[in-house]
């Protein structure tokens, strides 16, 4: 080989060994963990498939895949469409990079921060969401949002929402930024209304950004940890977990290192396969003209 | 779009420049962090406050403490002598000649990371620090989970904790059991006269202690003799007495007749005051795995606390599983609850008082009782929560870490620790009473010497961590759900059952 060919296999002698030792080494850790009974301060003993098929036999185990796929649908679509509103709406109007600055600006904060804020806009006495509810005669609607089991998963997606649309913003402006000018001067030509050339033109000139926004959101909401453990902790009495939080909580507080390595495993598992399964469905029908 | 190649030296231009503005950053980072010189600061009391800032050369650090010193830094009790403490216990009193810095893993937060420091720093003239050349070096967590599961890791490796706060209980046998704790039996021989056979069993496993209190709390029932007053009750002697306070209570208005909040760590607290009032042997063989949750006294207190979920007493319990809505770290709404009589009783340790002071609140508007008992005939039962120091065994500094303690636990020091950093009766009997400087902590201490009080380690503490973080969810959601009785005992005996049957832990 010469060294020219050489030259690539030589940076790599850097980041390769991190990745290995940062990455693919605590991966294969942890699968074995999930195969044994390990609570952190005994030698791990070896259970076997135990813990995967304790997975499928346990009732909180429904309750957060349940939390997790309503977390990926709501997660996934409702800041894409509210970027992707917002960076169409705002293109080439005036004030367009304020308006766009203001949305993405949630998204450079840590879900930690973002948490703890919107724990005070949903707190039950002085929280300003209740307070403008109030305010507009909807009294009946004032409610402990984030302490009532169910409503919280839903009030935690409105805060990740606010963060994320941000992204969806960005990249959906990259994308219009990408169209050519003269394909939709010639949609205008040809009498298209607004939503006529949104539909036909715009949209599928966006797919290979949407197939990023998506596949970015599907892999951030499935594995959603910060949000939750700040605000509700997963409670109360686990009813707003998550498969992440749910990972966390048999490792840490139950001290169940197994039992949370083959969640995890599971977790993993269901990211690859969607996410692979996604990309290629996606990728199939990226429109270019 | 066509493709550029990459010229290789622009590559290694880029890469290089991208190393050296980490460097740079690293550097600028580290010499942004550094930790400033210590300084010690002096508060004096004159007329007009003046705080005095010295370097820290502690030959000239010489002053007149008063109690308003801050509690970082500055001489406190200068009185104290570490020295005539030390031989006291035969302990060396010279110098060591290479500085020692002994790592004591903290989960308690700044708070306590300070009172260390004083108490070893700087408490007497010169102080224990100064006498031997030894320090403490404070390594904090902010959270029991990671922290507990950090230090399992260390137990009985080369990076042994020199000293841990820890659980007595099942956690404190698990570890004793496996060889990883300091076998403190010497330094509880050196203070026998100071502290009762009681205090020390809390701290042994199977007769041996293996740990030193830090905090020895007991629950109780507290309240404000303010709001009390206000809707004409009075603390309870009986358990009638104690449902009949809490009717007039919920009809006179009060908020939550009785606080808790049903997130988090606290279901399991009314579990465990209703059951060691009931059946405290049955309570002692259940958290040891022999009996169920599903046994008849486990079905009869879970039919006396359902029938105060019923009756409202818990109050609103959907606003209780907010956010915020803690006992520890308790909710930032509280002193004002307190003050304005929205609480009505509050089943909590007596470290609440570090709350109370915290808030300024005086202690004419809070004393305690204990919950009477349901069954009278069942004596006089109390449960303790004990949170100790450990010493791990084979840790790079052993033998100071137990000197530390042996110094901890006498009565001029301990009594530091439990007056200016955190309140609690003192478990060590050497100290004044009246040192507590705070009334209604003297008439705990006055009421629980009294004989035949039945002590029983709190439930957190008692069951095995495997159990206990999932039972106290279970408790909440039966809070939430009073009328799936049966199906929450159910899923407590599963979870014991899942735990028991094995033949150790997970």
């Amino acid at each position: 080989m010469n060294k020219e060919k050489m030259v690539p296999y030589i940076f790599l002698l850097v980041p390769l060994p991190i990745t290995f030792f940062i990455l693919i080494y605590p991966a294969l850790v942890s699968f074995y963990i999930s195969l044994t009974r390990y609570d952190g301060l005994h030698p791990p003993r070896w259970a076997g498939l135990d813990n995967y098929s304790r997975f499928f036999s346990d009732p909180q185990m429904v309750v957060d895949m349940v939390n997790t796929l309503i977390w990926v649908a709501l997660g996934v679509i409702l800041p894409f469409l509210v970027g992707m509103a917002i960076a169409i709406l705002a293109d080439g109007k005036r004030f367009e990079g304020l308006f766009k600055t203001i949305v993405f600006l949630p998204f450079g904060l840590s879900g930690v921060v973002v948490g703890i804020m919107w724990i005070f806009v949903y707190d039950p006495d002085n929280g300003i969401f209740n307070i403008i509810l109030r305010s507009i005669g909807l009294d009946f609607l004032v409610r402990a949002w984030l302490g009532e089991p169910f409503i919280n998963t839903f009030a935690m997606i409105g805060a990740y929402i606010w963060i994320n649309s941000g992204f969806s913003l960005v990249i959906t402006s990259a994308g219009l930024r990408s169209i050519p000018q003269d394909i939709t001067d010639a949609a205008v030509v040809d009498g298209l209304s607004g939503w006529q050339r949104f539909r036909n033109v715009t949209f599928p000139l966006l797919t290979p950004f949407v197939a990023v926004i998506i596949s970015m959101n599907i892999l951030n909401a499935l594995k959603v940890f910060d949000i939750i453990y700040v605000m509700t902790g997963g409670g109360p009495f686990r009813s707003s977990e998550t498969l992440a939080v749910g990972v966390f909580f048999e490792a840490f507080s139950v001290r169940s290192f197994g039992y949370g390595s083959a969640i995890s495993v599971i977790l993993f598992a269901i990211v690859l396969v969607v996410s692979v399964l996604y990309i290629k469905y996606s990728y199939k029908r990226i429109v270019r003209y | 779009m066509t493709e550029e190649k990459v010229d290789r030296r622009r590559y290694i231009k880029y890469v290089g420049g991208a190393a050296a503005g980490i460097a740079v950053g690293a550097v600028a980072t580290y010499l942004a962090t550094r930790p400033a010189k210590e300084l010690i600061t002096t508060t004096v009391t004159r007329p007009t406050t003046q705080v005095t800032t010295v370097p820290a050369t502690p030959s000239t650090v010489v002053t007149t403490a008063t109690t308003t010193a801050e509690p970082w830094g500055g001489k406190i009790y200068p009185e104290i002598d570490a020295a005539k403490i030390l031989a006291r216990y035969g302990r060396p009193t010279t110098a060591e000649k290479d500085q020692v810095q002994v790592n004591v893993y903290v989960a308690r937060g700044q708070t306590a990371t300070r009172g260390y420091y004083d108490i070893y720093r700087n408490a007497g003239n010169p102080s224990y620090s100064e006498v031997r050349n030894v320090y403490i070096n404070p390594i904090q967590y902010g959270q029991g989970s990671p922290f507990a599961a950090t230090i399992n890791r260390l137990w009985g490796t080369v990076a042994a904790p020199d000293l841990t706060e820890w659980w007595v209980g099942y956690p404190l046998r698990q570890n004793a059991e496996l060889g990883q704790l300091v076998d403190l039996t010497e330094v509880w021989d050196n203070h026998k006269d100071e502290y009762t056979e009681g205090t020390r069993q809390i701290y042994s496993v199977d007769g041996v202690p293996y740990a030193c209190p830090q905090i020895t709390a007991n629950w109780l029932i507290w309240y404000n003799p303010e709001t009390f007053s206000k809707h004409g009750v009075k603390p309870p002697n009986t358990w009638d007495e104690f449902l009949d306070l809490l009717e007039d209570l919920k009809n006179a208005g009060v908020t939550w007749p009785t606080f808790m909040p049903f997130v988090d760590w606290t279901g399991f607290i009314w579990y465990m005051e209703l059951l060691i009032r009931t059946d405290p042997d049955f309570y002692e063989d259940l958290v040891a795995g022999k009996a169920k949750y599903t046994d008849p006294p486990s079905v009869e207190v879970m039919e006396i606390w359902q029938d105060l979920l019923k009756k409202g007493y818990f109050g609103d319990l959907q606003k209780a599983a907010a956010p915020g809505f803690a006992l520890y770290p308790i909710a930032p709404q509280f002193p004002e609850w307190w003050l304005n009589g929205e609480i009505g009783t509050l089943a909590v340790a007596d470290w609440v008082v570090s709350h109370f002071n915290a808030a300024n609140i005086s202690t004419d508007k809070y004393d305690f009782f204990v919950l009477p008992n349901p069954k009278p005939e069942v004596g006089k039962t109390v449960a303790v929560e004990g949170v100790p120091f450990c010493a791990g065994k084979g840790a790079a500094n052993e033998e100071f870490a137990v000197e530390m303690l042996d110094y901890w636990m006498a009565p001029e020091i301990y009594e530091v620790w439990a007056t200016k950093v955190f309140p609690q009766v003192f478990p060590n009997t050497k100290i004044p009473v009246e040192k507590l400087n705070n009334s209604v902590l003297e008439r705990e201490a006055a009421f629980f010497s009294e004989p035949g009080w039945r002590y029983l380690t709190r439930y957190w503490e008692a069951a095995p961590l495997e159990i206990v973080p999932k039972a106290a969810l279970i408790w909440d959601k039966f809070a939430f759900n009073p009328d799936q009785l049966d199906q929450i005992l159910q899923e407590l005996q599963k979870l014991a059952d899942d735990f028991w049957s094995e033949s150790s832990p997970e």
